[in-house]
């Protein structure tokens, strides 16, 4: 449907899996760092506790991984026995190549996976040893998906092309990722972490700026060879300058109006014309993170320039009608109160 | 309106903008273009970073 190949939709739930997982275990790795050097042992325990509340988004981000590289395992055909005179399941040239991949993947999916089925058994059961131990769990689950991200499971073309892909996937966990996570921090945890918010936000929005930078840095490396100025080329360019353009406004002076709020006033309620903009603002945001990070996997995408901006405006429209929905639902059920 | 922005985030609404204006002349300009602008932005980041530690 619309050029878009089955597949190439599994692999992209896939990334947004594993950099859900791999943003939530950066940050809740960083911030317990960052609570075990604090001397002021309150604002310790804030930022232990935001670090300790990502798990949450970690297990979500790699269970969410783990399901979907199953079923493209399957679909790809990786572990399809090769039949009598070398005829394998596996259908064409690409198909064969991304099955390949997955077979030397394997191992270390196959590591991450029971390791967070593991950490979650752990958890239910001794709770306190996991919380306990926070950073070096982030620690470990870090270090596994960064070898996801930047080893060469595929072919190597030239060191450029394998650093460019190591770059290109990394770059997920500190914008696709980071996103996911500010908005699980505003969302659920904004009235909780009141205190450190501004502190957190900032930390959070140096991080994207910088992802975004590292996804420069890779694409510049091959831009010379790959840039055609197709409509999904052009329409990845667009979408980069809002996610600037609304990245500012939405880390600076909505995020500052906000706080103002909290601070000055000492009022738990913002203005709803605020409320609304930093809603919207956000699902611009994150629409456009996850429409970035699909089309760049949709190779034969067909849409045309405003047909794929049209599908960017329904998805920002939903993603907005469902952080209200669950903001609703949250204020409703008094879960962080 | 200048009060409500940091000279960071100045800089990075120029990288914004330069990358919307930048669009049309891509397929012409290419690379170069390109990369003007990508400066532009890495700046931003840079005046951001010294920021941030002035702050402190």
């Amino acid at each position: 449907m619309l050029g878009i190949q089955f597949i190439e939709l599994l692999i992209f739930f896939e990334k947004f899996g594993l950099a859900v997982a791999g943003a939530a275990s950066f940050w809740g790795f960083a911030f317990a760092v960052f609570s075990s050097r604090l001397v002021n042992k309150r604002e310790a325990a804030l930022w232990l506790g935001a670090a300790q509340k990502l798990i949450l988004l970690f297990f979500s981000g790699i269970f969410l991984f783990g399901f979907i590289w199953l079923i493209v395992a399957l679909q790809s055909c990786a572990f399809c026995a090769i039949g009598h005179e070398g005829i394998s399941g596996a259908p064409e040239m690409g198909a064969a190549e991304l099955a390949g991949a997955i077979q030397k993947q394997f191992s270390t999916a196959l590591l991450l996976e029971l390791s967070a089925f593991i950490t979650l058994v752990l958890l239910l059961i001794k709770r306190g040893f996991i919380l306990a131990n926070i950073k070096w769990v982030y620690g470990f689950f870090l270090t596994v998906i960064t070898i996801i991200y930047v080893y060469p499971w595929g072919e190597i073309d030239s060191f450029k092309s394998a650093a460019y892909t190591a770059l290109h996937n990394w770059h997920s966990i500190l914008t696709l990722g980071s996103v996911i996570v500010v908005d699980f921090i505003y969302i659920a945890l904004r009235y909780n972490l009141r205190d450190i918010l501004p502190k957190l936000f900032s930390a959070i929005t140096l991080g994207i700026w910088i992802g975004l930078g590292l996804d420069f840095l890779s694409s510049g490396l091959v831009f010379q060879e790959s840039f055609t100025p197709a409509p999904k080329t052009l329409f990845a360019q667009m979408l980069i300058g809002i996610i600037i353009i609304n990245g500012v406004f939405l880390s600076g002076p909505l995020i500052r109006a906000i706080i103002f709020f909290r601070e000055k006033i000492n009022e738990d309620v913002v203005p709803i014309k605020l409320h609304r903009l930093a809603g919207i603002s956000g699902a611009v945001s994150l629409g456009a993170w996850t429409s970035i990070t699909a089309i760049n996997g949709f190779h034969s995408i067909t849409l045309s320039y405003f047909g794929l901006f049209a599908f960017y405006v329904a998805f920002v429209s939903l993603i907005y009608a469902a952080r209200e929905l669950i903001d609703k639902i949250l204020i409703k059920t008094k879960v962080w109160r | 309106m200048t009060q409500y922005f940091k000279l960071n985030e100045w800089i990075f609404i120029a990288a914004g903008v330069g990358t919307l204006v930048a669009i049309p002349f891509l397929s012409m300009a290419g690379f170069w273009l390109w990369a003007v602008v990508k400066m532009i932005y890495f700046l931003a980041i840079i005046v951001l970073l010294i920021e941030t530690k002035i702050k402190r």
